[in-house]
């Protein structure tokens, strides 16, 4: 179930990247670390920044908590981001979603209604620094299903602006189609 | 960097505010026999006044009982018995009154099939009588007749009125089986069950997240005869195996919510059950035990 989503997750980003590529101003992939503060589990995640609008941007994204402390979860979905200072370097942004939740150890929750299939609502806010073709951030979000908070350390590489000025060589096996 | 610092200080105060911990905090365990004695069915009591309004004693679940005032005398004198006299019968019948009366059916070798648990005292105001030496009352279970080599049994009880032990009576009474009742005649007031050993030695052991555990009521009841096993200290003993039953644990939890755990199971020589302590509401866990 696991490797199927993730291949599924893969492909937004692979097969469908010339596509997506023509509609938004410009996309960014990028690691990032999670620790849900809220019962102290840490977590790895894969997403995507995808622009539009000027003030907006998609953000389709994976995370897995390997259950190191407690919980052993999985969460696909996305959220739409609405960035407040899109002028500047430093861009705050608040940030809404929806992700479908796989509690795998869910029976060995000390919460009855834990079960494996859920559904989540997130909400929060985040701060994030143009480098230009990579940028970090810092992204706080509450879920509804368990009202659990958890915070995100990321990096973004935007790979189309890579290419311009000196950081093209870093990487050169993308282009901006 | 000013607003990056307001940010931050405001996302970790709302962290904090946010911070559900109800899927790793695990429930602590307290009993629940408040609601065990809530629930319990009550003791029926029959104020006799004459001789002539004997009969039988019938109770609200069909047990009658044979008795006269002439079988009684006071347990440390000689004097008659007037007029009026009560006889109190508590009947168990059903699982559920079974486990909300705390009296289940063990036995040192194993556990007891049996037609039914009742308890017959006579009383004289507040005191409590005694039956006369060598005589005996006729009780008729109203159960279904399921076994036909049903013995007397009597239960004794602790100085706190719960239930102790069934040892097989020895002083004369008798279980008479016939196509539609259990006859018990007994020498002896007080809890009586016609029933049959059934030998059993097999063990289930409990685990729970949680603390105190061991303060979890656990029942099984068998699905192909009548008997009720319980126990506390995460390990119920003496279970007959190869048998079909289900298992209950049932306690409260530290916020005063109800928890239970229920399963079928195929009774092993020995087995370890996780208990999922589910919380339920107090409707639910009485609907639960009433279709056991």
């Amino acid at each position: 179930m696991i490797q199927r989503l993730l291949i599924c997750f893969a492909l937004i980003f692979t097969v469908n990247y010339t596509v997506v590529a023509q509609v938004f101003d410009e996309i960014g992939l990028g690691p990032e670390l999670v620790y849900n503060a809220a019962i102290g589990e840490p977590g790895i995640g894969i997403r995507s920044h995808m622009h539009f609008k000027k003030y907006f941007f998609l953000a389709p994204q994976i995370t897995y908590f390997p259950g190191l402390v407690n919980i052993h979860e999985l969460y696909v979905g996305a959220s739409i981001n609405a960035k407040l200072l899109p002028e500047n370097n430093w861009s705050l942004y608040a940030t809404g979603g929806a992700y479908y939740n796989m509690y795998i150890n869910y029976a060995s929750s000390a919460n009855t209604v834990a079960k494996l299939h859920n559904f989540d609502l997130e909400g929060g806010g985040g701060i994030t620094k143009n480098f230009g073709c990579y940028r970090p951030f810092l992204e706080y979000r509450v879920n509804s299903r368990w009202i659990e908070s958890n915070f995100r350390l990321g990096l973004m590489f935007y790979f189309g602006n890579c290419k311009r000025g000196r950081t093209r060589e870093l990487c050169p096996a993308y282009t901006r189609l | 960097m000013k607003n990056f610092k307001y940010v931050l200080i405001a996302a970790i105060c709302i962290a904090i505010a946010a911070c559900s911990k109800d899927r790793i905090k695990h429930p602590s365990f307290e009993p629940m026999d408040e609601f065990f004695d809530a629930n319990k069915v009550a003791e029926q009591e029959f104020i006799i006044t004459n001789e002539d309004s004997s009969g039988p004693i019938i109770g609200n679940q069909g047990s009658k009982i044979h008795v006269s005032k002439r079988l009684f005398k006071y347990s440390d004198r000689a004097d008659d018995v007037d007029f009026p006299y009560i006889i109190k019968l508590v009947e168990l019948y059903k699982y559920k009154d079974v486990i909300f009366h705390q009296f289940p059916t063990p036995h040192t070798s194993g556990a007891l099939n049996n037609g039914g648990e009742i308890r017959i005292r006579a009383f004289k105001e507040t005191e409590e009588l005694v039956l006369k030496p060598s005589n005996s009352f006729l009780s008729v279970f109203s159960s279904t007749v399921s076994e036909q080599n049903m013995n007397p049994f009597q239960g004794t009880v602790t100085s706190d009125d719960k239930f102790s032990a069934w040892n097989a009576a020895s002083d004369g009474s008798t279980v008479v089986v016939s196509s539609n009742e259990y006859a018990y005649t007994s020498f002896l007031m007080g809890w009586i069950t016609p029933a049959v050993n059934k030998p059993g030695a097999g063990t289930i052991d409990f685990t729970v997240n949680g603390s105190g555990g061991e303060v979890i009521n656990l029942i099984i009841v068998f699905k192909d005869f009548h008997c009720v096993l319980s126990g506390k200290n995460l390990k119920l003993e003496g279970i007959p195996i190869g048998e079909t039953a289900t298992v209950l644990g049932m306690a409260k939890d530290q916020d005063g919510n109800f928890r239970l755990h229920k399963s079928d199971i195929t009774t092993e020589a020995s087995m370890t059950i996780e208990l999922k302590m589910d919380e339920i509401t107090e409707v639910n866990i009485l609907n639960t035990l009433e279709v056991l």
